[in-house]
């Protein structure tokens, strides 16, 4: 049976051809990179801004919420929490007196009370010699007792 | 494995640190895979390894890191996700390596020459898992990138000598081997030139 003899040549020649088979043909290129920055990330998030990309939502999924129903949503809720306030503000302490309505039945007190002219001095002094003259129904049907002190 | 081309996401013109990129991987890739393929004689998980060492490059970049000596940065990388990959489960639990899957014999007939050399690569095999991972080391850098002694020792930051030694220990243990197995008439081959 021959023998292969082995010289440093071959044990070298083998080792080379173990090696290198091992090796890729061609030698694979380099990774793909995700991104590449060339410019600072401010920049880089500006420019992104000012050109939004569109995306089309899947065919087999709804469409997603647009961005107005959430600001539609956060409009509302503030006008009701405005409105809310504002009620709350007129019932408290909105009124003047001035402002407030006569009463219904109407009470002899209050029919003069005109809001424009309830506090003009002129017209408290005409009301009073009016009262005067004609006399003062406020009275009717009611007669004082009197009271004899004697001598 | 993950395997990129130069123009994947740049654009047609790409950029100076896609090109500065690329121009380590050119000058670096090599001998990276012939550190992670020392370590676990697995070229398809030495190039995974050499392809993330450069992906963890390019996003220290991005982070705004400074790598003083990217050679250095990546032949580390490569030698710590090389000991990460011996912890991993698929490393423990996984299929076998392709090379123990060569021995399934296919249907169709092969070649004379085909079957002696991948009966003669498992030999070899069989030699270097004998050998400690520095002194794979050594010999891939030799053989699959034809580094010289020198370089090998220059890269390797160890002495000339001691490349030469571990060469002709390499070299002998495999002669014995393959004597042993009773097809090669060993010489006892001599110590490197």
């Amino acid at each position: 049976m021959n023998k292969t003899p082995l010289t440093e040549d071959s044990l070298d020649a083998m080792f080379s051809d173990f090696f290198k088979a091992k090796m890729q043909k061609p030698w694979p290129a380099a990774p793909a990179t995700p991104t590449v920055r060339s410019e600072p990330s401010s920049l880089a998030a500006a420019r992104a801004a000012q050109t939004p990309v569109e995306v089309e939502a899947p065919r087999n999924q709804p469409v997603a919420a647009s961005h107005d129903s959430g600001s539609k949503a956060r409009y509302t809720l503030a006008a009701s929490v405005a409105l809310l306030i504002g009620t709350c503000w007129t019932l408290s302490n909105g009124f003047q007196p001035g402002e407030r309505s006569a009463p219904a039945n109407g009470s002899p007190n209050s029919v003069n009370m005109n809001p424009i002219t309830a506090s003009d001095p002129a017209v408290l002094t005409k009301i009073r010699e009016e009262n005067a003259t004609k006399g003062n129904n406020k009275n009717d049907g009611f007669v004082p007792p009197v009271i004899d002190l004697g001598p | 494995m993950p395997q990129g081309s130069a123009n994947t996401s740049d654009g047609p013109e790409g950029s100076p640190r896609r090109a500065e990129f690329e121009a380590l991987y050119t000058q670096h890739s090599r001998e990276v895979w012939a550190l992670a393929y020392a370590r676990w004689m697995d070229s398809d998980q030495a190039m995974d390894v050499t392809q993330e060492a450069f992906m963890r490059l390019w996003k220290q970049w991005e982070a705004g890191e400074d790598i003083q000596n990217p050679r250095a940065w990546l032949l580390r990388v490569a030698r710590n996700l090389a000991e990460d990959y011996a912890k991993s489960s698929f490393r423990r639990n996984g299929t076998q390596p392709p090379e123990l899957l060569n021995g399934v014999r296919s249907a169709q007939p092969q070649p004379i020459e085909k079957l002696e050399q991948e009966e003669l690569f498992a030999q070899l095999r069989a030699v270097l898992e004998e050998l400690t991972p520095p002194d794979r080391e050594i010999l891939t850098l030799r053989y699959a990138l034809d580094y010289d002694a020198n370089t090998i020792a220059e890269r390797l930051d160890i002495a000339v000598t001691a490349v030469h030694m571990r060469l002709s220990r390499a070299r002998q243990r495999l002669a014995e081997k393959l004597s042993t197995h009773g097809d090669f008439d060993s010489t006892q081959p001599g110590t490197e030139n």
